[in-house]
């Protein structure tokens, strides 16, 4: 369970930064231009924020809360 | 445009609501520790913490220069916002709720206790204590200045500003002192509730009188009048691609999580991990629902009014009320006015009220009692708590009233001077071999980066903390490879992440 829940965190990690790489590439899109900015937020912003609620959703369901605390 | 008398009543509703709810909380909840005063110890229930987090986080800029921004900066800005918003629940989940899990056996005051009880170092402590003192006690001053600045602008100035400075600042300082995080919480619940409405009711307003409900006629407009709106960087070169990352991952860090008001929030106060997840998943629904409300007033006021001053834009809401709404609507421009007022009102005040708070405690509790060894009894470290609140608001109230420029100088780089304390943090958390040395290092060499950004290379505007980010990260691992710490002094911080991991989630 523990490795698995590594990996997933890593795979979320990962997706994340990629995608908000891909967000802040220097020179994409161009200067003074609408259309490729609008294309370049769909193809950025919208994964980014997928990525990270899909991601959110798996890990919370890899660390199940206990429904009454564990007294230690 | 608003009568003195209007305000007067507006505001006397409001602060007597403000103290009514203070002192229900210090009846209900007899505050008996310093802690209890200072973070709620770890008591909120979601609703209030999501509400008390956001309303704390945003501030007057939402009505004031936020709408101005947008008008400036084009959707760009607006696009590079959603950038980093939505990376909250990363950092929640991956920093914030492990700073939330240790703090549930360790309990701590203040942001620096953390990194205390992780290095056992008197000298990071103090050197944190300050760098989060810069960051919080310029914010009660500014925020005084900005509803100070909408009264006088609501009344045209009739009010007078010296006076409303005075009257919310000691009204300010007094629910604080008496009601701690918890009156907070619940005042910055029903405000974070009342500006956001207000914020809504204000774009959608101006958009059915100015272009009959039509969005897309505003739309239509921009495109013949300042087409670079839709495009970057934006009509006034706001969004170049360094400031598209610069800015964005200074609030996701900075802003969001390292200021101590919302460290706090985010680290020490929610009741249990579940009222953590839910602050996770909502918070950047909420967020990007109010900074899209604020994008449409810059995207309704550029189609109305292209060419705008910059200082003209700094009071966009009001310039519209009062030239474009007026003019048809005036009734409805008195209502939006008030409503404008009132917002700015909630907003400031759920802010100030934050950082009056963490400002007092860091004082009493960092600066006080474990910098200068004054002891004190449970009773006592709550008296002086509260002396200091009292103390620190009086001097912001002090200074609203004749600001000096020192205070717009901190304020500027507040989110930059936090953002080397992350990789701290972070390292501190997942290294065990992170020793003080590298801690104290990384500190001073992340700070003085980002005072050469600011002053020497001047590329503040640009890169803020980045820079003061990665050399904080990079001196802190070289300096940690190269000294030994005593592995006693992280054992409990350590056994204590431990026995909660085992405490709060399910192993199969």
């Amino acid at each position: 369970m523990k490795n698995k829940r590594k990996k997933v965190e890593r795979i979320w990690l990962c997706s994340v930064i990629f995608f908000y790489i891909c967000y802040n590439l220097p020179m994409i899109p161009k200067y003074g231009q609408q259309f490729p900015m609008l294309l370049h937020s769909l193809l950025t912003l919208v994964p980014l924020w997928i990525s990270v609620y899909v991601g959110l959703i798996c890990v919370c369901r890899l660390y199940p809360l206990r429904k009454k605390e564990k007294k230690s | 445009m608003i009568s003195q008398r209007t305000i007067w009543i507006a505001f006397a509703v409001y602060l007597f609501f403000l103290l009514a709810v203070a002192f229900y909380e210090n009846i209900k909840s007899k505050q008996t520790s310093a802690r209890g005063f200072a973070t709620a110890g770890g008591s909120i229930s979601w609703p209030i913490l999501v509400m008390t987090y956001l309303a704390s986080l945003m501030s007057t800029w939402v009505f004031f220069a936020g709408p101005g921004a947008y008008y400036r900066g084009g959707i760009g800005y607006w696009a590079s916002e959603l950038s980093y918003i939505c990376l909250f629940p990363i950092m929640v989940h991956f920093v914030m709720n492990k700073v939330w899990m240790i703090n549930s056996k360790r309990h701590y005051t203040t942001p620096a206790d953390f990194f205390y009880d992780r290095f056992k170092s008197p000298l990071l402590r103090a050197l944190l204590a300050l760098i989060f003192l810069s960051a919080s006690f310029p914010y009660v001053t500014s925020v005084l200045i900005a509803i100070s600045k909408g009264a006088e602008i609501a009344t045209n100035n009739e009010i007078s500003y010296e006076k409303i400075v005075i009257i919310v600042g000691i009204v300010l300082v007094a629910y604080v002192m008496i009601g701690g995080l918890k009156s907070i919480a619940l005042t910055d619940t029903i405000q974070g509730i009342a500006y956001i409405s207000i914020l809504w009711i204000i774009v959608i307003a101006c958009i059915v009188v100015a272009f009959g409900g039509s969005l897309g006629q505003a739309i239509g407009k921009i495109q013949e009048q300042t087409s670079s709106w839709f495009s970057y960087p934006g009509p006034e070169g706001w969004v170049t691609y360094g400031s598209r990352f610069g800015y964005p991952f200074s609030c996701a860090i900075g802003w969001t999580v390292m200021l101590p008001h919302v460290f706090i929030r985010s680290g020490y106060s929610g009741k249990d991990l579940g009222t953590q997840r839910r602050l996770m998943f909502l918070t950047p629904v909420l967020q990007a629902f109010v900074w899209t409300g604020t994008m449409l007033i810059g995207l309704v006021s550029i189609a109305l009014l292209p060419g705008l001053s910059s200082s003209e834009t700094e009071y966009i809401i009001p310039y519209l009320i009062q030239n474009v709404i007026n003019k048809s609507h005036p009734t409805l421009a008195v209502i939006l006015m008030l409503g404008f007022f009132v917002g700015a009102l909630a907003v400031g005040i759920s802010t100030a009220d934050s950082f009056l708070l963490v400002a007092g405690s860091i004082i009493s509790e960092d600066i006080v009692r474990h910098t200068l060894h004054l002891k004190f009894s449970e009773k006592g470290r709550l008296i002086c708590v509260r002396s200091v609140v009292a103390f620190v608001g009086i001097s912001s109230i002090f200074f609203a009233i004749r600001p000096p420029q020192l205070i717009f100088t901190l304020i500027m780089f507040a989110i930059a001077i936090v953002m080397p304390l992350f990789p701290i943090l972070v390292l501190g958390i997942y290294w065990k071999k992170a020793t003080k040395e590298g801690a104290i290092v990384g500190t001073i060499v992340g700070t003085v980066l980002v005072l050469l950004t600011y002053f020497v290379w001047n590329m503040g505007d640009t890169w803020y903390g980045a820079f003061g980010l990665f050399g904080a990260t990079i001196s802190m691992i070289l300096v940690s490879l190269v000294t030994e710490n005593d592995p006693e002094d992280s054992k409990k911080f350590y056994e204590a992440l431990e026995e909660t991991e085992d405490i709060y989630f399910e192993n199969e």
